[in-house]
């Protein structure tokens, strides 16, 4: 009787211990963010090295898996393939008139060629909980806090939350709650972009306004970069508002490449 | 007599199955970690060690700007609360008993 006592008691006493503990934690995490600031950076550049082998370690499996394939999934697996490159060639040719448009404007404007960082995507969604990527390029490389990411030099993906010495956080604009100010289509309608998290965005237009799918928006501030993609629109006749959903100018949970671009002058 | 205590072979199931949801944390959805940080409440006694990886997983992949509606410690307090009504339900069920 004695003894079962004993060790029940022993084991409130860590379960207390370990509340208090959890208590303390808590307290100095919210009231000092610093402590967890350097919390977080700690346990970021712990796992950059764990990421970074992944990465590695991908690249070299999938390139031995391929020996293990047998022929009739390899055909299969090059009719996908030819189907998706039909599906992007298609794609690319509305991209073909965007790019050749920001060319004349940024001729016109005479803006300045932007100077950017180039960095690998070590995390991405759906690994990270919110969309966010984590990059492998941080304050040595010169990235700071509100610096913006761009991939395929022509389209803007989010902002630096946080930068460490080797890594970097970026939040994406498509962040679910995350809003921004955009401009639409050739008539530069003025639009709110709201983030549905995944790589989707929703805004919200008067019913007349004339969007079609394939039309894109740039940010305020940064007319030069495509933001996002209209998809398709979804229209009430009792409603004078049409609901208007895009997605990111790429896919997010397959990408590998950004480049940070300084946006302290803008 | 049934000897109380832990055994050998339950502190080695027990670093095991904490290396492996560590494994998870940082390679697979946050959703897949939560489910086995889930599993191991159930069946470990006392698994304080999912408020380490929820707090793994809010230092991770969390900033101040991005968080749960504004909560910074979401995954850390979600642990912690199902730490707690882990202990207390394994105590009224007869299956863990």
């Amino acid at each position: 009787m004695y003894r079962p006592l004993q060790t029940k008691k022993r084991k409130n006493k860590v379960r207390i211990a370990f509340f208090f503990f959890a208590f303390f934690v808590f307290v100095s995490f919210t009231f000092f963010p610093k402590t967890f600031l350097f919390f977080s950076g700690a346990a970021n550049t712990a796992s950059v090295s764990a990421w970074n082998a992944k990465t590695s370690g991908s690249s070299v499996l999938s390139g031995s898996a391929s020996y293990l394939s047998t022929k009739e999934s390899l055909i299969a697996k090059n009719k996908e393939l030819s189907e998706k490159i039909k599906k992007m060639e298609e794609e690319l040719s509305g991209y073909d008139f965007i790019i050749q448009q920001n060319l004349e404007l940024k001729k016109e404007l005479s803006l300045k060629k932007e100077n950017g960082v180039f960095g690998t995507i070590i995390a991405r969604p759906n690994v990270t909980v919110y969309d966010t990527f984590l990059i492998d390029i941080g304050e040595k490389n010169g990235i700071k806090n509100g610096d913006k990411i761009l991939a395929n030099g022509n389209m803007i993906l989010g902002t630096v939350e946080e930068s460490y010495q080797n890594l970097a956080k970026a939040r994406l604009f498509s962040t679910a709650g995350e809003s921004s100010d955009a401009l639409l289509g050739p008539d530069n309608l003025p639009v709110q972009l709201k983030g549905l998290g995944g790589g989707s965005f929703v805004a919200d237009l008067p019913k007349e306004a004339d969007v079609k799918e394939g039309d894109s928006a740039s940010l305020s501030g940064f007319p030069e970069y495509i933001a996002a993609i209209v998809v398709s629109k979804e229209e009430k006749s009792n409603e004078t508002f049409q609901k208007v959903y895009f997605r990111g100018p790429i896919n997010i949970f397959d990408a590998k490449y950004i480049q940070v671009i300084k946006t302290a002058n803008r | 007599m049934k000897k109380e205590g832990i055994t050998k072979r339950q502190i080695v199931e027990r670093i095991a199955s904490d290396t492996a949801i560590l494994f998870l944390v940082l390679f697979f959805p946050w959703w897949v970690a939560c489910f086995f940080c889930f599993l191991g409440a159930a069946f470990f006694e006392n698994f304080y060690e999912a408020f380490f990886f929820g707090l793994l997983l809010d230092a991770l992949y969390g900033t101040e700007a991005i968080n749960f509606h504004g909560f910074r410690l979401f995954f850390a307090t979600a642990a912690l609360f199902f730490i707690f009504f882990s202990v207390t339900v394994k105590q009224k069920v007869r299956f863990f008993s």
